[in-house]
């Protein structure tokens, strides 16, 4: 077993005795890949959102009976998966707008979503935060580019960038983090 | 803002380059310091836009999640149990009652004589019995079995005093 899979065990298991808190590292972790994988079958960015939060509280819901016979993130994606299932046949079925009665109108507004708080400006946010990453990957010299890169789009572990790169593991880890940081000054900024 | 050894810390976590053992320092890390917190999304955020080209969702949406969370009523205790430790379980008592059984077959062919024996033995040395031959001991018995739960012993001695009922009616 990996150890992000053994990480993610013992954060379920805390989640399971009542750590609510635990449950926010598991967010912070699949938060991107999960909304990404509900893109896949809801186009609308804004929606898409508002199902991968319903896929999060399904999941919380749903973690007593979580048994470990999967992966934590194998589990999820189902239910991310089925969320947003249910999410596209709920929605065929949906009247039009000008057809809401009183009663689902009321049952509208209560839903929380985070369409809301979605607008023009953090539609703009999130664009200038893409191509800002993209700059100070960009301006990194060469081997932290090198060793962030390998690691964050082509998955390779420590060991496997430490051989690609001729050497040891230890400046494998300091080169991650040196550009990690580095981008990381340039987007703090933006969302503060 | 973060020090230079814990947003090391934090860029180890986001690759799974921790212990699971360590997990517990990184949950109180990040509860003790939401600057730590933030840092962690904004790697994991670093690592999507690199993959996939695009920031997916708003940078807060584990904030939004977290809120939703605070309405939802905490687990109490786990149901869960792994499958390796249902496994572990299962077979430790499957051992334990193959030696108890492999232990009584010894204990019987030491002692020489056949289980039906041994039942009558254990049978003749039954409190019962005993307390039938001895009407004194019947008597303390009966006067006794109402407050019997006192000691602990609620279970049978009604029970004794309906038998030995049934025996004086028969």
């Amino acid at each position: 077993m990996e150890m992000s899979e053994e990480l993610d065990e013992e954060l379920v298991r805390r989640v399971q005795e009542g750590d609510k808190k635990a449950f926010d590292l598991l967010v912070r972790k699949y938060q991107y890949k999960i909304t990404q994988l509900i893109n896949r079958y809801i186009k609308d960015p804004y929606e898409a959102v508002d199902v991968a939060q319903e896929s999060f509280i399904k999941a919380y819901r749903a973690l007593p009976n979580f048994r470990g016979e999967s992966q934590f993130y194998t589990w999820l994606y189902r239910i991310a998966i089925n969320t947003a299932k249910n999410y596209i046949a709920t929605r065929a079925r949906r009247p039009s707008e000008d057809e809401f009665d009183l009663e689902s109108a009321e049952q509208f507004e209560n839903a929380p979503r985070l369409r809301d708080i979605d607008t023009p400006e953090s539609a703009v946010l999130s664009e200038e935060l893409a191509r800002v990453i993209q700059e100070a990957v960009n301006d990194l010299p060469e081997e932290l580019r090198t060793a962030i890169t390998l690691r964050e789009m082509d998955g390779l572990s420590y060991d496997e960038i430490a051989v690609v790169m001729n050497c040891p593991v230890g400046t494998v880890r300091s080169r991650i983090f040196r550009a990690r940081e580095a981008i990381d000054k340039r987007i703090k900024p933006l969302l503060e | 803002m973060l020090d230079e050894n814990t947003s090391k810390r934090l860029s180890l976590f986001v690759d799974g380059q921790v212990e699971s053992s360590e997990a517990r320092q990184y949950l109180r890390l990040i509860e003790a310091n939401p600057d730590a917190a933030r840092a962690l999304s904004r790697y994991y955020l670093i690592g999507e836009v690199l993959r996939s080209g695009r920031v997916p969702c708003r940078v807060d949406f584990a904030e939004r999640v977290h809120e939703r969370l605070d309405r939802e009523p905490a687990m109490i205790g786990s149901t869960r149990k792994s499958p390796r430790m249902t496994r572990q379980h299962w077979l430790t008592g499957a051992m334990a009652a193959s030696l108890a059984v492999a232990a009584l077959l010894v204990w019987n062919s030491l002692q020489g004589f056949a289980p039906s024996d041994w039942v009558t033995q254990l049978d003749a040395a039954l409190p019962l019995a005993q307390a039938q031959s001895d009407p004194q001991l019947q008597t303390y018995l009966m006067v006794h079995s109402e407050t019997s739960h006192v000691a602990g012993s609620e279970a049978w001695m009604p029970y004794m005093r309906v038998l030995s009922y049934g025996k004086e009616h028969r």
